[in-house]
């Protein structure tokens, strides 16, 4: 090195200091909120209402902002006009934290996703009073018809309010492969007995009966929660909740053992307890696994060619078969709204109801056509060319008369944990149906 | 990759305890045979895993989900990259994880350096009290900072910016900076600071013409260390980042995640691939200049 | 003399960026999460004061305890097995491959750079059942071994993860040893050649003592980040099957960002803080006595 630079460096030295000490400077003096916050704070006005129609979703579900962003070039481009829509995103992990953080600012969005148990009756979220009341305002605004009545009441059957729109609706049942049933002389089964008895032919043919993922401890625990449903009422959780009823309760109990006995026979395959979603549809759109429970949203692997090897025709949907002798119905089906989308109340003004209104009455139809994909909004306009297997699942959803809440649901998040992280276990016999059920009643019990 | 060698000369080519060259070439084969075996299970273990990568980032989802974990990819086309590239947006992602790493590495090693030299090779009251404060910094969970410090920038208005990212990484890379370099200036003889400054150079003069020079290797072993945690980071920027266009590339791998945690692999693997690959090549194109610059450096002074 | 080394402005231009930061952006809102040990809520119902309540449910609660034990066997068996694997590598570099072992040393680094998400998929996949059984199981297989689910249990999660973090660490420990054994003078390992020290002897009675220092901070280098360990396991396990593998992080993250319930994550966070710290000074202590001793000796 030579001496030029040595002195050269030597110089740098308190300019190098000086700069930090500005660094620190710009920190320290960098304005307090305001705009520069940009989108995130909703650009509120003077009168306490949004000059943006900003919008926080996840980054896993493209589906609602593509359609947004859509919507806001054609048949709402007037409203997008008076109040541009700005999309930010978050990944799915960190809606509760960002979201209440925000929330405790007051710089929530105009609309955005909040986290599912703070935004029930009575969660954090809830009682803060952020969210908008929707039914009384989409009334107001004339356009509480567009909203199908199967929804609205699935999203009041969980939340106990209407906190979410409901850009997404599904239900949940078996998907089937009917090439599969036809080649070994199997019914479609409507009683749980016909469906353990199409299980262990399947599995004597040498097929694989059924898949679900461990990671994904939903696609494990909703056999629970839905043989409940059929053997105890729709109300079986609702029994848990105001303690009428536990988990360990021998009538409870026996939705866990029944899923046991599914997993000893060996019904589900190896290493359930780390397998992926991914592996999950690939077993099924592949054709090595008969049935799998999952939800109205697989549509869109039905029929995207490249997934699905065994052919749009030869899948077919059931309901979550009846228990004999049981309180509920087949026409009840799991169902849910997806992500709470909720509404701001304090930055709410008559450029938000604009948009408010065009989404409600456009969605529907603009989802269907451009996306393959169903919403808890009305179809206004006539879709042409809809595929069979979608018209089918409408119709169902149509006609859905109660709706079965998921097992997670009405508990927190703690329960969630204790219910989704053992599941695989569950079904692979690395803890047993009673404790599974003492370690979830416990969860229940610690909330209260 | 060679600047991680703190290449220091070992004994010469020359040197006594080298094996000497015996006529008998086979016999010499067989004695070298088990370092031989060693090396290449080594090898084997660490490059399997860049080519399964490499296959990866070439199947569709069902050949990766099902397929044979080596199974070579039916075709080799590159629409799992275009997809990477146009999905992800990698080029901003690439640009907003340089404008993250490049000015927080910087600043991170200068005021570590200075701090270490500051604290070990300085005399003064309180040092080691100082210093022990850096060190249990270490051993603080960073997940503890984010709630607060989202709050903090957010009231500085500071969120849809790149700057909360920058702030955080150096303030969380000091503490082992510092520690580390307070250890390296440690092993240098004290001799060598007191004659400077009878010399009657400052101490911020000789800091910056003996300190700096003499752990040159150990910053630039520091800085790898730092750069790789820095650029690699998801927890920090999972948190600071709502903006679409701010995100970094380890943030935007998570586009090929679906809501009901389905997995877009291929175009994942390719972005990794594109990352990874990519990091290297950059890595070893700098790390000629770099070390070009220190062997010049060194002959000089 | 003294009064250069001591030179205030030097000091304070030298140390008050570092300081500042860590400060700022540190300490303050370190000391921030720490007072909130005393309270119950998170930031959207508000906070109302508990006095020591969180520090009763901690010392009570049965996760808390499987997390600690989880978290030292971790740090304990991945640490030994971190800095071994380092080590043996350093001596293969110094010793046996010399020169050449430039380009070793480089594919050895090499994991440190890829990204968590692809450690992760690729320690899933290696150690697969199903659909396809992974390269592990097949080589099992090929002995006549039975597959075997790797995650179903705990102990058998543990030994992946185990394996996966001396993977993609040991090469950034070896560089780090490398740079300790390079040290050691020619002339002192020459003469104890000529005393007749060879192979394992040489290294026990004379690489070993010498390289004692850069050991022991390696030592508590790994000793920090196993028993901070956190998204590696989020990304393999995600703490499962049920809890049984979930690190002391792990179960402070879920408690502060999906529980909301920031007063006893805090604590949490206390907690393993306290843990780092006592394990840092045990350590810390043996080697600043060694690190003296061997001083002494030269």
């Amino acid at each position: 090195m030579s001496a030029r630079i040595r002195s050269r460096r030597a110089r740098l030295v308190p300019s190098m200091a000086g700069l930090a000490a500005l660094s620190l400077l710009a920190v320290a003096c960098a304005p307090a909120g305001g705009d520069s916050g940009g989108g995130s704070d909703g650009g509120g006005d003077d009168q306490g209402g949004a000059t943006e129609f900003t919008f926080l979703t996840t980054v896993e579900n493209p589906q609602i902002r593509d359609e947004l962003t859509r919507l806001s070039e054609n048949q709402c481009a007037a409203e997008n006009e008076a109040l541009p829509l700005v999309v930010d995103t978050i990944p799915q992990a960190d809606v509760n934290q960002r979201v209440s953080v925000l929330a405790s600012q007051d710089a929530l969005p105009v609309m955005f996703v909040s986290p599912t148990s703070e935004s029930k009756v009575g969660g954090d979220m809830y009682e803060s009073g952020a969210l908008l009341e929707l039914e009384e305002t989409l009334t107001d605004l004339g356009v509480w018809e567009d909203v199908l009545p199967a929804a609205a009441s699935t999203v009041n059957a969980i939340y106990g309010d209407m906190v979410s729109l409901p850009f997404q609706y599904n239900i949940e049942g078996f998907w089937y492969n009917k090439q599969i049933f036809a080649d070994n002389g199997l019914e479609v089964p409507t009683t749980w007995a016909e469906f353990t008895e199409a299980a262990a032919a399947l599995d004597a043919a040498g097929v694989q009966p059924l898949t679900a993922s461990g990671a994904q401890g939903w696609t494990i625990t909703r056999y629970i929660s839905t043989y409940l449903a059929r053997a105890n009422g729709v109300d079986a959780l609702a029994q848990v909740t105001d303690g009428s009823a536990s988990f360990t309760d021998p009538d409870y109990l026996i939705a866990a053992q029944e899923l046991a006995t599914l997993g000893e026979a060996g019904y589900f395959g190896q290493g359930i307890v780390s397998r992926d979603m991914d592996t999950v549809t690939a077993e099924f759109f592949g054709g090595t696994a008969a049935m799998m429970y999952n939800g109205s949203w697989v549509l869109s692997n039905v029929y995207d060619e490249e997934q699905n090897t065994i052919g749009v025709d030869n899948i077919g949907f059931f309901p979550f078969p009846e228990v004999e002798g049981g309180a509920g119905s087949i026409d009840d089906y799991p169902a849910n709204t997806g992500t709470v989308t909720a509404v701001s109340a304090s930055l709410y003004n008559d450029k938000v109801g604009a948009w408010l209104a065009c989404i409600a009455e456009n969605y529907g139809s603009s989802l269907l056509e451009n996306q393959g994909a169903i919403s808890g909004f009305v179809q206004n306009t006539e879709v042409d060319g809809v595929e069979p297997l979608v018209a089918e699942i409408t119709e169902r959803m149509v006609d859905a008369q109660d709706a079965v809440i998921w097992l997670e649901g009405p508990f927190d998040q703690r329960f969630g944990d204790a219910a989704g992280l053992s599941a695989g276990s569950l079904v692979d016999g690395g803890i047993s149906p009673e404790d599974y059920m003492a370690q979830i009643q416990d969860a229940v019990d610690a909330a209260q | 990759m060679t600047t991680l060698t703190q290449a220091r000369p070992m004994a010469g080519p020359a040197g006594p305890s080298r094996p000497r060259r015996r006529p008998g070439g086979a016999r010499r084969f067989f004695a070298r045979l088990p370092v031989r075996l060693l090396v290449i299970v080594i090898v084997a273990v660490e490059i399997l895993p860049m080519i399964w990568m490499l296959l990866s980032s070439f199947k569709t989802q069902n050949e990766f989900v099902t397929g044979s974990v080596w199974a070579l990819p039916a075709t080799w086309d590159f629409g799992n990259y275009i997809e990477a590239w146009v999905t992800g947006d990698f080029a901003s992602n690439v640009r907003n994880s340089i404008l993250a790493t490049v000015p927080a590495l910087f600043f991170l090693l200068l005021f570590g350096v200075a701090a270490g030299f500051a604290l070990e090779v300085m005399v003064w009251k309180g040092r080691s009290t100082i210093l022990l404060m850096f060190v249990a910094g270490i051993m603080i969970p960073g997940q503890m900072l984010l709630v607060p410090l989202f709050i903090t920038y957010f009231n500085l208005g500071l969120t849809q910016t790149i700057w909360p990212l920058i702030l955080t990484y150096i303030a969380m890379g000091l503490p082992l900076t510092v520690f580390m370099m307070a250890a390296y200036f440690r092993a240098i003889p004290r001799e060598v600071f007191e004659a400077a400054t009878i010399d009657g150079a400052g101490m911020i003069r000789s800091f910056w013409m003996i300190g700096l020079p003499m752990i040159s290797n150990a910053i630039l072993t520091i800085g790898l260390v730092q750069f790789f945690s820095i650029w690699n980071d998801l927890l920090v920027a999972l948190t600071f980042v709502t903006n679409r266009d701010l995100a970094t590339i380890q943030v935007g791998l998570l586009n090929f995640s679906g809501e009901y945690g389905a997995m877009q692999y291929g175009p994942l693997f390719a972005a990794i691939c594109l990352n990874v690959f990519g990091t290297l090549a950059v890595f070893l194109f700098l790390s000629k200049k770099i070390m070009a610059g220190m062997a010049s450096g060194a002959l000089k002074g | 003399m003294r009064d250069v080394l001591g030179d205030r402005k030097a000091i304070v231009i030298l140390l008050a960026p570092a300081l500042a930061f860590y400060t700022l952006i540190k300490l303050v809102p370190i000391l921030w999460s720490l007072g909130l040990t005393f309270f119950d809520g998170n930031v959207l119902r508000g906070y109302e004061p508990v006095g020591f309540d969180n520090f009763t449910r901690l010392v009570n609660d049965s996760v808390f305890w499987e997390a600690t034990a989880f978290t030292l066997k971790y740090a304990l068996v991945a640490t030994v097995l971190q800095v071994a694997a380092g080590y043996l590598l350093a001596i293969l570099y110094v010793f046996v491959l010399r020169k050449g072992s430039a380009l070793l040393r480089t594919i050895v680094f090499f994991p440190v750079i890829l990204p968590t998400v692809a450690v992760g998929v690729l320690f899933k996949r290696l150690f697969g059942i199903h659909p396809t059984p992974g390269p592990v199981n097949s080589i099992i297989e090929a002995f006549g071994g039975q597959s075997l689910d790797w995650f179903a249990s705990g102990d058998t999660s543990f030994l992946v993860l185990i394996l996966m973090d001396v993977w993609r660490s040991m090469g950034f420990f070896a560089v780090l040893l490398y740079a300790g054994l390079v040290d050691i003078p020619e002339e002192v390992i020459e003469s104890a050649r000529m005393d007749g020290a060879k192979g394992a002897r040489l290294i026990r009675h004379i690489v070993l003592p010498l390289s004692l220092p850069v050991l022991l901070s390696a030592v508590v280098f790994a000793v920090n980040s196993t028993l901070k360990v956190f998204d590696s396991i989020l990304a393999i396990t995600n703490g499962g099957p049920g809890t049984e593998t979930q690190p002391l992080t792990l179960y402070m993250y879920r408690t502060v960002f999906t529980y909301n319930e920031y007063g006893y994550g805090s604590t949490l966070a206390l907690a393993l803080t306290v843990i780092a710290f006592l394990v840092t000074i045990v350590i810390f202590r043996s080697a600043r006595k060694d690190i003296t001793a061997d001083k002494a000796a030269r």
